[in-house]
């Protein structure tokens, strides 16, 4: 059958042409980096944006009143200059001569708008929520904005770097903007192919000056390992995490990637919901604390890439963060202690414990969008299991996990919070009784006076006294359980230069950054 | 012929109207809305039942149903939840992706595994009949995921012959316009996406191929064609092929079904920006549109493509026309 053979030639030579070929298309002057993200954008409207992608291309399209530094400060960005006129009142003076993308110059009407419609509940903004203490955003004259607020909010300065829209263009776009933004940021868009990339280019007149590079490009890469091996292969230039910790290993042996890894604005915790019978006991709570193999985890599963977390205070945030508070350690006998203390034991002898006829049963709940996490909450129960405890697991996708919490209907779940800027984000909300996202109904009338000085204290050592009583006390009641601090990784080609990694994840020093 | 193209083209409607209410009742059984997807962690309980009633969430299931066909009957697919464009839009912008790797995926296994089939049949318990079929078991039990990161690390890191990962520019398009640098790199970005969807079912056909000519190489009319002293070629070509083929056709129809919808996981490996991800992404986010849309579409194309299928097959046994 050499007929067979001879009509496989062609298929051949086509493959081996192909792999002869080189990549097509010419870099625009000043080159071009490469970013690979693992998800698409929802929207390229800042006061919109809810995924980690959105945020990145936001910032390098658009600018707010203040941007973040490394250290998480606040530093002029649009307004050149601020001041607290009173405890209640903030006035933003704005940098002249800053124009649109669209060549319309910034005027303080930009930034009304921008807040005013944020707070308006038609728009639907995920982050409403952090500018709810906003009672007033007016325009005092072209430049200056005047911010009201009905209590002393001193996380606004943070919050502040929300990208700033144009009114017009918004009115012109109405729903497109969104597709088709317009901001006064280093760079501006040029066009976004849904689930494949976006593509920016330098804005020539940017208020700093002009940007090094002549495009971006984000690449959307759903697969971890795939986006690894697309820096590794030299098709993108820059990857950031989420990445799997395996991938992370491999590239910090390849020779044309460079691997940072910090601490970053992420924890991941367990969720103890105070409103159930089992776990409002404190016993139950510690026990489970104790029965965690916090450094094992950190080891095996995360590989190192996270740090095994002492409380909720994260690294990042200076002067407040200290180590000296700590969580009850891996301490098997201990927890065998207090479950006995709590009047639970095997008196059967099924390997189960009970108390009055009653078996100690656990759920413990995560998503299944984390292997990390899955993994971790088989290990957990495995362990529960082994101590006694008829431990079940329940995996559901993010938004079935969502809809437990906010509706109470779970024992102890596994789940993290991202881009905690500030300790007010970490804090507040998660452990205030009146707090929005305190799905674990924890109420503690010494809490709740310590989160409400904080947001009235601008001073930094007043700030981390009352923080780190937060901790102290979270540690010992244990509504929640912090298990990590995310670890924050970039991958970046050798090739490039003047990129700065910052712990929230912001692309923000792209403006300085070039490739040759 | 044509009343029966006819009949079966008018028994698509159940077809699509089932898949759309499948769909609809499968989704009211996943935990968390599209409210709480979109709105995520942050949201409040206020802003959460706000949003539902925007959306129409906290009618009767019945009266969403009932609006919901009778948009879908106006052609009208409704707006993503999440991206707030209409779904019709996202699902042709995606659309073509997925069907130039699935037509590109069946195209290998056709062109690759009948070939395969043919010459495992006929080098019957030789070393070449073990070995394709060693291969062909490889490829029915080899996870797809698994084989797109070989591929990817030894095509794309190792040797750096060709890219991770993304699609060039639309395959038909560049070699429309003539473009053959562009066509170059559309391919280029097809081949291993292509490979790696099409390695299960080109080891499938081989296999079927392989056992549906062996069968029918026992036939009487082969011996007697044999017996004639015709050439070998033509024998197999002409006599013994030719019926071997029907069932081939019909899985060949199945497996551009399966295709489309298993380009899934190869989309999300590969970054193709077709509409499996648009679908799963949607599940992930309870865009409950975005997920009717495509699954309509996807049944539709997938009932009209099987339609077409079962026209050939009448069209080569004429038996199938009269039932």
């Amino acid at each position: 059958m050499t007929g067979f053979r001879m009509r496989l030639l062609p298929v051949l030579a086509v493959v081996v042409s192909l792999a002869a070929s080189f990549p097509v298309g010419a870099a625009p002057a000043g080159g071009t980096l490469r970013i690979g993200i693992d998800v698409d954008a929802g929207t390229l409207d800042p006061r919109l944006a809810n995924d980690t992608t959105a945020r990145r291309v936001i910032e390098q399209v658009f600018d707010g009143l203040v941007e973040l530094d490394p250290q998480l400060r606040p530093q002029p960005a649009l307004a050149e200059s601020w001041t607290q006129v009173s405890p209640t009142v903030w006035q933003f003076r704005l940098r002249p001569n800053v124009r649109f993308h669209d060549g319309t110059p910034l005027t303080a009407g930009d930034v009304v708008f921008t807040y005013t419609t944020i707070l308006d509940p038609a728009l639907r903004a995920p982050l409403r929520g952090l500018y709810l203490p906003i009672t007033k955003v007016e325009a005092a004259d072209d430049r200056t904005v005047r911010f009201t607020l009905s209590a002393p909010y001193a996380p606004l300065l943070k919050y502040a770097d929300m990208g700033i829209v144009s009114r017009a263009a918004v009115e012109r776009a109405g729903g497109e903007f969104a597709m088709k933004p317009v901001g006064t940021g280093p760079y501006r868009f040029v066009s976004w192919q849904r689930n494949s990339r976006i593509v920016l280019e330098a804005n020539p007149d940017y208020w700093k000056g002009r940007p090094k590079l002549g495009q971006v490009i984000f690449h959307i890469i759903p697969d971890n390992t795939t986006r690894a091996a697309a820096l590794e292969a030299g098709d993108v230039d820059l990857i950031h995490s989420p990445l799997s910790p395996q991938d992370v290993a491999r590239l910090k042996s390849s020779p044309r990637v460079r691997v940072v890894e910090m601490t970053g604005l992420g924890i991941t915790y367990l969720n103890m919901n105070l409103a159930d019978p089992l776990i409002r006991d404190l016993r139950i709570r510690r026990a489970i604390a104790h029965l965690i193999p916090q450094r094992t985890i950190v080891r095996q599963i995360y590989r190192e890439m996270d740090r095994p977390a002492t409380s909720v205070l994260l690294p990042a945030w200076s002067g407040i963060y200290t180590d000296e508070i700590t969580q009850p350690g891996h301490d098997i006998t201990r927890a065998k202690a207090l479950l006995a203390e709590a009047g639970w034991r095997d008196t059967n002898g099924d390997g189960v414990l009970d108390r009055g006829g009653q078996r100690l049963a656990l759920t413990l709940r995560t998503h299944s969008e984390d292997p990390n996490r899955v993994q971790i909450a088989e290990l957990l129960i495995s362990i529960l299991r082994s101590s006694g405890i008829e431990a079940r697991l329940e995996i559901t996708e993010f938004p079935g996990l969502v809809q437990a919490l906010l509706s109470g209907n779970y024992q102890v779940v596994l789940v993290g919070w991202l881009g905690l800027v500030d300790p007010d984000r970490g804090m507040y909300n998660q452990f205030h009784s009146k707090g929005s996202q305190n799905w674990e109904k924890y109420s503690n009338p010494r809490v709740d006076a310590l989160l409400d000085e904080g947001r009235q204290k601008a001073d930094p050592n007043e700030r981390a006294r009352i923080y780190r009583e937060v901790a102290r006390i979270i540690a010992a009641d244990l509504p929640y359980y912090v298990l990590t601090y995310q670890g924050y990784v970039v991958g970046i080609s050798r090739r490039v230069e003047g990129f700065t990694p910052i712990p929230s994840g912001s692309f923000r020093s792209l403006w300085t950054t070039s490739v040759p | 012929m044509a009343r029966y193209a006819a009949r079966r083209l008018a028994l698509l409607l159940p077809v699509v109207l089932s898949a759309a209410v499948v769909t609809f009742a499968l989704l009211l059984l996943l935990p968390g809305d599209p409210a709480v997807a979109l709105l995520g962690q942050e949201a409040s309980p206020e802003e959460l039942s706000r949003f539902r009633h925007l959306l129409g969430l906290d009618r009767p299931v019945l009266v969403q149903l009932g609006l919901y066909l009778w948009r879908v009957a106006r052609a009208d697919f409704g707006r993503s939840i999440t991206l707030d464009v209409p779904v019709l839009r996202l699902i042709l912008s995606t659309l073509p992706a997925t069907l130039e790797l699935a037509t590109a995926s069946i195209v290998v296994a056709v062109l690759a595994g009948i070939p395969l089939g043919l010459l495992a049949a006929r080098r019957r318990g030789t070393v070449v009949d073990t070995g394709t079929m060693l291969l062909a078991q490889l490829g029915v039990s080899m996870p797809v995921f698994w084989l797109g990161v070989l591929l990817i690390l030894l095509f794309a890191v190792r040797l750096n012959w060709l890219p991770s990962f993304g699609r060039g520019a639309p395959l038909l398009e560049a070699l429309l316009s003539g473009d053959l640098s562009a066509a170059l790199d559309s391919l280029r970005h097809l081949l291993l996406p292509t490979v790696t969807l099409a390695f299960f079912n080109l080891a499938l056909l081989s296999r079927l191929t392989r056992w549906a000519l062996l069968e029918v190489l026992e036939e009487d009319y082969v011996r007697t064609a044999r017996a004639k002293g015709q050439h070998e070629r033509v024998v197999v070509f002409r006599h013994a092929l030719r019926n071997a083929l029907l069932p081939i056709v019909t899985i060949v129809g199945l497996q551009f079904g399966n295709a489309l919808g298993g380009a899934v996981v190869t989309e999300t490996i590969y970054g193709w920006p077709g509409m499996g991800r648009l679908v799963v992404q949607a599940i992930g986010q309870r865009d409950f549109p975005v997920v009717q849309g495509a699954v309509l579409i996807l049944a539709l194309v997938f009932s009209l493509f099987n339609l077409l299928v079962d026209l050939t097959y009448a069209f080569i046994d004429p038996r199938i026309r009269y039932e």
